[in-house]
Order: C-alpha cells, then sequence, then structure tokens
C-alpha cells in the first residue's frame, strides 16, 4: 500500500512527462504521416480525428452504442468470472469434473474467435452475440487459473486443517481464499481485455443494432475513416479506464475479503 | 491407565530410508512423552503416525474413538494472511472466547496479537504455532520441536503454558534435548528414543 501510494505521488510531473512522452512522439508520427499522405479517406490526421470524435461524442446514439455495447461485454464477463471459479471449484473437489471439462476448455481455448462468432450466430441473435462471446473468452483464463491457484494449494496447509478438524468453511477462508484471490484477480485483468476486445469483434460480424461494432462496420462500408479512427480511439480509451475501474474494484473486494477472513 | 494411542510393532519407510522399526507404545491420557533421538530416526513421522497424517508400513496403530488432535507443527504452518489472533482463534471451540488473545499474551506477544503473521519473526511465528496449539480442544497435543528460536524467557514462559495445559491430555513433544524436559521434573514424563 505505501509502495502503492508513493508510485502515485511519484507520478507528478516527471512521472507524467515520463509517461506521456511516448504516446506524443507517436501522435506526432500519425499526424505526419497524414500529412504527408493527405487523403483523409486512408488516414485522417489526429485533429481530424478528435474533431470527429467530439462530434460522435454530442450525439446521444454515441452514448447508447456504448452503453449497450458495454452492458452485454459487462454480462459475458461476469459470467465467465462466476461460472469459471465455481467450475474451477468443482475440478479440484471431482477429477471427474476436471477430466469432463478439459476438453471443453482446451478446445475453446484453441479455436478462433472467428469461428465461435459465427457458430454462435447460428444459435443466438446477433444481439446476445457479444454476452456469448466474451463469456466465452473469459470463462478459460478465469477457469484455468483458479483452477492452477487450487491445485497448488500447499499440501501442509491442508494438513494441518485436517488435523485441527477445520470445517469446510474455515478452510476456505483461512487457506483457500489467499490462494485464490490473487491469481483471481490476475485472471480477471487478463480476461477483462480479451472479453472487450472479442466482444466488440462479434459485434462487428454480428452487426447488432445501436453497437459500437455496428458503428465501426458502418463507418468502413461509407469510407468514413475518421469515424473508423474516432470510434477505435473510444474503444482504447473505454478498454484502459474499464480494465482500471475492474481492477481497483477487485482489489478493493479482495482487500475486503481478506480483512475478514 | 486407558492408552488413547496405541502403536503395535509399527514400522515406517521411505523409499529405501526406514524411519521407524518394531517400535511400539500406548500414549495415555495425562502423560507427557518426550520424543528423542538424533535427526531423521523418525520423530516426526512418530506424531505423523499417531494423528493419522501417515499411514504405518508395518504393525497397526489403534486409535480411541472421537479422539481430538492438535499440533504444533515444526514449520509453525500458520496461514499467512491471517493476524496472529485469528491463527489461533481459527482452532477455538468457542470463537467469541478471549482465549486467543490471553494464549498469546501469556507468550509474550500481547502487542502483535493483531499482526498479520507474515510480518512476524521466526520466534514470534513459533509462539504462534505453539498457542494454536494450546488453544485447540484436544486429547492428544502434538508438539514437534516447540521452543526451537525462543530465547530462555520466552522458553519458561512457553513451558509454564505448556503445563498449565497438560490434565486430560496425552502430549508428544520432540524435544532437541533433556534441557526441555527439565521443567516437567515433576511431571509423569516418558521418553521415547
Amino acid at each position: 500500500m505505501d509502495e502503492h501510494a508513493r508510485s502515485h505521488s511519484g507520478v507528478s510531473v516527471r512521472g507524467l512527462i515520463g509517461r506521456a512522452w511516448p504516446i506524443l512522439v507517436w501522435i506526432a508520427v500519425w499526424a505526419l504521416a497524414a500529412r504527408m499522405l493527405a487523403q483523409p479517406v486512408l488516414l485522417p490526421s489526429p485533429l481530424q480525428t478528435l474533431a470527429r470524435l467530439a462530434a460522435l461524442a454530442q450525439e446521444g446514439e454515441f452514448w447508447r452504442s456504448i452503453v449497450r455495447s458495454l452492458g452485454g461485454i459487462a454480462v459475458g464477463f461476469a459470467l465467465a468470472c462466476v461460472l469459471g471459479v465455481a467450475l474451477a471449484a468443482a475440478s479440484y473437489a471431482s477429477t471427474a469434473v476436471r477430466r469432463l471439462l478439459a476438453p471443453i476448455v482446451g478446445a475453446i481455448k484453441a479455436a478462433p474467435v472467428a469461428s465461435f462468432i459465427i457458430l454462435v450466430l447460428v444459435w443466438v441473435s446477433s444481439r446476445d452475440l457479444s454476452r456469448v462471446i466474451s463469456f466465452l473468452m473469459g470463462f478459460p483464463i478465469v477457469y484455468t487459473n483458479v483452477l492452477e491457484a487450487l491445485l497448488a494449494t500447499d499440501e501442509r496447509m491442508l494438513e494441518m486443517a485436517q488435523v485441527f478438524g477445520l470445517s469446510t468453511t474455515a478452510r476456505i477462508r483461512s487457506i483457500y481464499l489467499s490462494q485464490v484471490l490473487p491469481a483471481f484477480e490476475a485472471a480477471c485483468s487478463l480476461a477483462l481485455g480479451f472479453c472487450w476486445k472479442a466482444g466488440i469483434a462479434a459485434e462487428v460480424i454480428g452487426l447488432p443494432d445501436h453497437t459500437i461494432g455496428d458503428h465501426l462496420h458502418d463507418a468502413k462500408i461509407y469510407l468514413d475513416t475518421p469515424a473508423l479512427f474516432a470510434w477505435t480511439v473510444a474503444i482504447i480509451v473505454l478498454s484502459v479506464a474499464i480494465e482500471r475501474a475492474v481492477r481497483a474494484l477487485i482489489s478493493r473486494a479482495v482487500d475486503a475479503i481478506e480483512a475478514h477472513a | 491407565m486407558d492408552a488413547l494411542v496405541t502403536l503395535h510393532n509399527v514400522g515406517k519407510r521411505f523409499g529405501e530410508k526406514r524411519v521407524l522399526e518394531d517400535f511400539s507404545h500406548a500414549f495415555a491420557r495425562d502423560t507427557l512423552t518426550f520424543v528423542e533421538g538424533p535427526s531423521g530416526v523418525g520423530k516426526t513421522t512418530l506424531l505423523r503416525l499417531v494423528c493419522g497424517l501417515e499411514q504405518p508400513d508395518e504393525g497397526r496403530i489403534e486409535r480411541a474413538s472421537g479422539l481430538r488432535f492438535s499440533y504444533a507443527f515444526q514449520e509453525d504452518r500458520l496461514c499467512e494472511n491471517l493476524s496472529a489472533a485469528a491463527n489461533v482463534r481459527l482452532v477455538c471451540a468457542d470463537r467469541a472466547s478471549g482465549l486467543p488473545e490471553e494464549l498469546l499474551s501469556r507468550l509474550g506477544l500481547a502487542g502483535h496479537a493483531a499482526q498479520a503473521v507474515k510480518r512476524l519473526s521466526g520466534g514470534e511465528r513459533r509462539r504462534v504455532a505453539l498457542a494454536r496449539a494450546l488453544a485447540a480442544p484436544a486429547d492428544v497435543l502434538l508438539l514437534d520441536e516447540p521452543l526451537t528460536g525462543l530465547d530462555d524467557a520466552a522458553k519458561e514462559r512457553a513451558c509454564d503454558l505448556v503445563a498449565e495445559h497438560l490434565a486430560g491430555k496425552a502430549v508428544l513433544w520432540v524435544a532437541h534435548g533433556t534441557d526441555e524436559r527439565r521443567p516437567f521434573s515433576g511431571y509423569d514424563v516418558v521418553v521415547v528414543r
């Protein structure tokens, strides 16, 4: 915590410059390339992109689309977390469950996301596509990380629990929670990025109305490259913001759980 | 005297290494048994056999029904993210009692009860492990080198506290040397080598 606080105070000026200069350099390269090319339909400048983004932000449709896309992906991500943890616990408790799930989890991990998107479109409506796809991207990450953490539980601590006759609840709170929470936190952070990207990709293919993916597709069809760039910038900004927010939320939840353990 | 745990001609080996051979002994209530011997002779294995963490390769072990065990493990085995008091409270019959704080205080850890054990020194952790072993309701108390890493004053406090918890229990104490037996000269002490 102290280290965290120090790093925050250290960000002040030098830290901010240290973080900002590489971004500014790449924006300058982008601006230079756009100026040299002088064809906004191929490469709009940063200012043109920003202007388009500002114009989009004044439309209700922009925010509606963001909320709809975010909502769908968040539902898939939450489901991936809940089912990932629950099934990892079941797999830890039962070798049969672990063996039963192994081929499914392996297949989900190995299959290209585009295959899933097309396959899922056959079964569900395009409105639900991003939910299912973000679940499919997040679930194996959460499941695998949590299961690996559980399997790495210190045998000596389990012996301690056995000798003292600790209840299942006491075992979970005193041994398993501290084992699983760091892995769960890391898995959520990783899964969130995958869910977000795969969810948007699913929207671009499935074209559900009033979503970010739908607008990306429209921008491509109408050769509205500044809009394409503006939506992409919005996606990147949202991705960073959501990841930070969810990480902070999970970190707080983990601290609260540990404090009450 | 009724035996709580009886070992009949017990033998145990790990691969090629034999650590116990034809060992027989009955551990009864209200006895304090010191287990002594050189390193690798099977002292810890004996404690593990008694509480069922190991199974014998030869012979058999009889245990009275419904036995409750408590154990101060050689490696402490504390829950790192929990406080010293929470580690002790984990095994208490009455979670609301002040027993953890009392035991920790008696062992010189009054100021450390609320501290996470991961922040404690080796000697402090050892005392938390001992407090936990004494806090658990038990018929058989297993102490594996409980005084390791303690200074003389802490050792004396620990021995006094163990002495108060002997009644009604079969206590097995793996000791480094005969010095650890001295404070218990007035008790029914059995030495197993």
